[in-house]
């Protein structure tokens, strides 16, 4: 899904470096708070829905690949994280919801979890 | 052969990740696959947030061959007592002012081994500790 889908479906807005149409395709969610998960489940297709808005988020977000990361609930991260996040090209938007209405709206409009049981390329927990 | 040398303090927490994201970078460049990319990132991650949260100070050596990666990770600190309660998936001394960072998920080194192809750790108490992790291509 086109992340500007994503943008428009959590009312969020685009705080560090926008996508342009098209440009970012997001295929899984991660939610979570802990970096060891998020380096465990997150990949290049997964969007990081987090209420820890740190560069040490940034700085995991890279390492896994993932294109983007969401805060809930309006947090606004730090100056010195949105310049980290726009020198290494990750897109962070915010959104007024919570992680529990983020998922439910994100799982709304079909799109699965990144965590798969097995790890990274494990298979999926279907609901 | 290129080899990578970063020096890591312990609680410092402003470049903390920065060891893990560079080996991702530099790795994407030279155009390894991403998986490899991945787990060697993932790998030298984890060995530098260990330093950082649990040592005084150490190092993390990157090895990069045509055929994979080598991370060497060794410091100056406390050590571990007990290495296989250590290795278990959730055990986590790492102390409170840490877990609002999000770290002490007990599973960092855990991580370290699924993406190891070769994975050692030694350690001695009250001098430091050793982990070396080999991700190979293909
Ligand atoms: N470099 C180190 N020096 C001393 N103790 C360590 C080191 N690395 C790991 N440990 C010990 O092993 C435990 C488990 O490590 P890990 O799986 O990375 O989880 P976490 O870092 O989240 O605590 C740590 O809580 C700590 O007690
Ligand atoms: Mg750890």
């Amino acid at each position: 899904m086109d992340l500007l889908s994503i943008i428009n479906i959590l009312d969020a807005e685009a705080i560090a470096a926008p996508p342009r149409p098209g440009l970012v395709q997001i295929g899984s969610v991660f939610v979570g708070d802990l970096m060891s998960d998020v380096l465990s489940h997150a990949g290049p297709d997964t969007l990081i829905v987090t209420a820890l808005c740190t560069s040490q988020l940034v700085r995991v977000a890279e390492v896994v690949d993932a294109p983007a990361v969401c805060f809930v609930q309006n947090k606004m991260p730090q100056q010195s994280v949105l310049e980290l996040a726009r020198s290494k090209g990750i897109v962070i938007i915010v959104t007024p919801y919570c992680a529990y209405q983020s998922s439910a709206l994100l799982y709304r409009a079909g799109l699965h979890s990144a965590v798969r049981p097995g790890g990274y390329n494990g298979g999926y927990l279907e609901i | 052969m290129t080899t990578l040398t970063f020096r890591v303090r312990g609680m410092d927490f402003s470049n903390a990740g920065e060891v893990g994201a560079k080996v991702k970078r530099i790795l994407h460049q030279i155009g390894f696959e991403r998986e490899v990319t991945r787990r060697a990132a993932v790998a030298a991650y984890e060995m530098e947030l260990n330093i950082v949260i649990h040592a005084y100070e150490g190092e993390v050596k990157v090895r990069i061959f045509d055929t994979g990666v080598e991370i060497i990770a060794e410091d100056r600190g406390p050590g571990i007592p007990d290495i296989e309660l250590a290795m278990q998936e959730g055990y986590s001394t790492a102390p409170p002012e840490v877990w609002k960072m999000g770290f002490g998920a007990g599973m960092g080194l855990p991580n370290i081994r699924k993406c190891s192809d070769i994975f050692e750790i030694s350690s001695e108490v009250g001098k430091g500790t050793y982990v070396r992790s080999v991700v190979l291509r293909g």
